[in-house]
């Protein structure tokens, strides 16, 4: 979206702190009791049968090897149970070949496909790609045959993930006009997912209409439980008006027990939402705790680092990647129109806790495990995943 | 599922007649799908290999005996394909569909199974096609040559399904010297289901007044200007072609609109009962084509009434032609409150508001509705 996008579900990313750094430990009882149900309450309703996805995009992981991707051509969530077994890897291998490996499997070279997303298993230890084949005779960006969903481990292994003997079910997010004459639904094109206890975060887009579509999917999936909001923001650069604009990419920040939604903006702000305010059909406006300069689009964010203390990474358009210091994202009095995070001047006025991470230039995409982050990377003609400190 | 067979990928065994057996090893293309192929290996090697694996083998068992992989790699890494039987052959399908302008190598390693088998190889490839693609912009929304400076959103029509990721390397917004206009997109491509229709926004953040974008590059669109609006060539259809084509629409800007479309301003021009003629309603601003055409009903008794919808050029004349005879009665005008105007305003809210004025955006805006009378 679509976002050609890689972000990493932010469970996994606090789950990967939880294996990769003694002291990174969640104290949360409730994510404690969470992660101890185990996947079983996370695949209630999956079962073996005939896929009908029409593309693999956006990815979020939960506990235990539930993978849940976004079909973005057909405004439907699936979730898989990966069937995974348990890992206790303690690195992971660079892999300078991973995109020519990728691209070999789907019969082209490197500059033939799109990974459109990655999420990493702290199960299993490995990084899943969700990858797109752009070359081949068969164009169709609705044909599932053109889409993989592939795994990368850390002992440097890359194998494709066959779906069709894996349990899984479907929500779809999309729904048809309340009257009219259309019989096709809106909110079909979906730009990003991130899994939230009992829930994935949908942000939706239709095709004839500038808005906001937060969606959300219960976990375990119930069709009737789907909810839809309407966010609404401040905009700090012009700290007069509010908008309804759609969510470009989103993530989940931790803090203590509490989860929040961390969307981000189009020309850039970065807003928090409560998810405890989220209630279906109403409206909720949103907290922007920075501006990081016009001119840019987000494309991929991850919360990371131990909970309260979560930093994000978000890849954009015109800088690069950015971190943004967990207390920025955390922030609760310079908030709104009082908000001081901001890199004006179309993002060449520097602030302090919102830097440019140099060394992640040129990056796709990146997931944290531990104190390491995993980095997808273009490469020569190739694309190389590489590793190194979180920062 | 229909087959055919490829002549020239084809191996076949020679009898010592030099009568040519049966081919042990050849492709088919798959009707309808572009790409996708099978291999099919027949004859004893066939019945060796479903011996050494089984019926129903994994991808990586079968690799190392029959594989279809892009010829030319330091390390061969053959395509993932599954290997099933039919009747007494080998069939191999590959997961993806073949690209197009790229040397394949199918492999069989008959020493690898043992016996006598020999290794066979062929090449195989699917030629590019070169010639343009004869998909077309047929239709572009808005129609009329002046628009507002905050106009917010393009509908593009092609004549064949599209394909998708590369739009914003082959749409310009060309301004009165003929020079793109800098991130004048919302770079978001947003397709309609078959992928005919594509919607282009306006870069929000230069089309909302003081916001980042608009102060530092300014708007997209200033008033009382010309721009054109450029699709192609280059636009590649679904089989990668590109379009050949240049489809240009120009126009000149007005104001900035800010004010939102009131139904309380539509005017009805009910039609006789017993006759087919169109119901008349005309706005009070041009209207969005999407959002007019699919968001604007006539209820009878709450039920939709069938017929044909259609859009004036101006954007304000909106008819609906009945497939029946009108009949006496009372009917409804229904307009979702989604419906807007040219800028985003809608029914519902103004495109902008400020901060704490104006309506909060909603999930469900509400329905908008004008009775009239048929006689």
């Amino acid at each position: 979206m679509q976002c050609s996008c890689f972000r990493l579900s932010t469970f996994a990313v606090a789950s990967l702190v939880v294996a990769g750094a003694a002291g990174y430990m969640f104290s949360s009882r409730v994510q404690a009791a969470q992660q101890g149900r185990g996947k079983a309450a996370l695949i209630q309703g999956f079962a073996k049968g005939t896929w009908d996805h029409k593309a693999i995009g956006p990815l979020a992981i939960a506990p235990g090897g539930v993978l849940f991707f976004a079909d973005d051509q057909a405004g439907a969530i699936y979730g898989v149970d990966l069937m995974e077994t348990r890992s206790q890897a303690t690195e992971f291998k660079p892999n300078a070949e991973l995109g020519a490996t990728i691209a070999a499997k789907m019969g082209t070279t490197p500059a033939g496909i799109q990974i459109k997303d990655t999420a990493f298993s702290n199960f299993s230890k490995s990084l899943y790609l969700s990858v797109r084949k752009t070359d081949g005779a068969d164009q169709n960006p609705a044909n599932p045959a053109i889409y993989a969903l592939f795994r990368a481990d850390a002992d440097g292994k890359v194998s494709q993930v066959d779906l069709s003997d894996k349990s899984f079910g479907k929500v779809t997010i999309s729904a048809l006009p309340r009257f009219g004459r259309r019989n096709t639904p809106d909110t079909r094109v979906i730009g990003d997912i991130a899994f939230a206890r009992g829930r994935i975060l949908v942000s939706a887009l239709a095709t004839d209409q500038f808005n906001s579509n937060l969606v959300s999917v219960p976990v375990p999936f119930n069709q009737a439980g789907v909810e839809r909001y309407a966010t609404s923001i401040f905009h700090v650069s012009h700290k007069k008006m509010e908008t309804a604009s759609p969510i470009q990419t989103l993530t989940v920040y931790r803090d203590a027990d509490k989860e929040y939604l961390i969307a981000a903006y189009v020309c850039t702000p970065i807003v928090r939402f409560n998810l405890d305010e989220l209630k279906a059909g109403q409206p909720v406006t949103g907290t922007t705790v920075a501006e990081l300069g016009s001119g840019n689009q987000p494309m991929q964010m991850i919360a990371y680092g131990r909970a309260g203390e979560q930093s994000l990474l978000l890849n954009n358009s015109s800088f690069g990647i950015l971190k943004v210091d967990g207390k920025i994202a955390k922030e609760t009095q310079n908030v709104n129109e009082k908000t001081t995070a901001d890199r004006g001047n179309g993002g060449k006025t520097p602030f302090a806790g919102i830097e440019t991470v140099e060394n992640l230039k040129g990056a796709t995409g990146y997931a944290a495990y531990g104190t390491t982050l995993l980095v997808v990377k273009p490469s020569g003609s190739g694309i190389a995943l590489e590793t190194m400190p979180t920062p | 599922m229909r087959f055919w067979w490829v002549s020239t990928a084809v191996i076949a065994a020679v009898a010592p007649n030099g009568v040519a057996a049966a081919p042990p090893l050849a492709v088919q293309s798959i009707a309808g799908s572009p790409g996708s192929i099978r291999v099919v290996l027949s004859g004893p090697e066939a019945t060796a290999l479903r011996q050494r694996l089984g019926d129903a083998p994994g991808a990586d068992q079968v690799e190392p005996f029959f594989s279809i992989a892009l010829a030319g790699q330091t390390t061969r890494i053959p395509l993932t394909a599954r290997l099933n039987y039919v009747g007494s052959t080998a069939v191999l399908t590959p997961a993806f569909p073949l690209s197009t302008g790229r040397p394949y190598e199918i492999l069989f390693d008959g020493p690898r199974l043992g016996g006598t088998f020999k290794r066979l190889s062929l090449p195989y490839s699917i030629a590019v096609d070169t010639s343009p693609s004869n998909s077309r912009v047929t239709r572009l929304f808005p129609t009329q040559a002046t628009l507002p400076a905050n106009q917010l959103k393009f509908y593009v029509y092609f004549s064949k399904p599209m394909g998708e990721g590369e739009v914003f390397k082959h749409v310009r917004l060309l301004n009165e010297r003929g020079q793109p206009v800098v991130q004048a997109f919302h770079e978001v491509e947003l397709w309609s289901e078959n992928h005919t229709r594509l919607t282009l926004l306006i870069n929000p953040g230069r089309t909302k007044r003081d916001l980042g974008l608009s102060e530092t590059l300014g708007p997209v669109l200033l008033p009382n200007k010309r721009y054109t609006l450029q699709i192609g060539p280059g636009l590649k259809d679904q089989q990668g072609r590109g379009v050949a084509t240049v489809h240009r629409a120009s126009f000149t800007t007005a104001p900035h609109d800010r004010s939102q479309p009131r139904i309380t301003s539509w005017k009805i021009s009910p039609p006789k009962a017993g006759t087919r003629q169109p119901l008349h309603l005309r706005f009070d601003e041009p209207m969005d084509h999407a959002l007019a055409t699919d968001r604007v009903d006539v209820l009878a008794a709450g039920k939709s009434v069938p017929g044909r919808v259609e859009l004036s050029a101006s954007g304000m004349e909106w008819t609906l032609t009945p497939a029946a005879p009108w009949t006496a009665g009372v009917y409804e005008v229904v307009a979702g409150g989604e419906v807007e105007d040219l800028a985003g305003n809608s029914l519902y809210r103004a495109f902008e508001t400020e901060a704490g004025k104006g309506q909060t955006p909603i999930v469900n805006p509400p329905d908008y509705r004008i009775k009239f009378r048929v006689k």
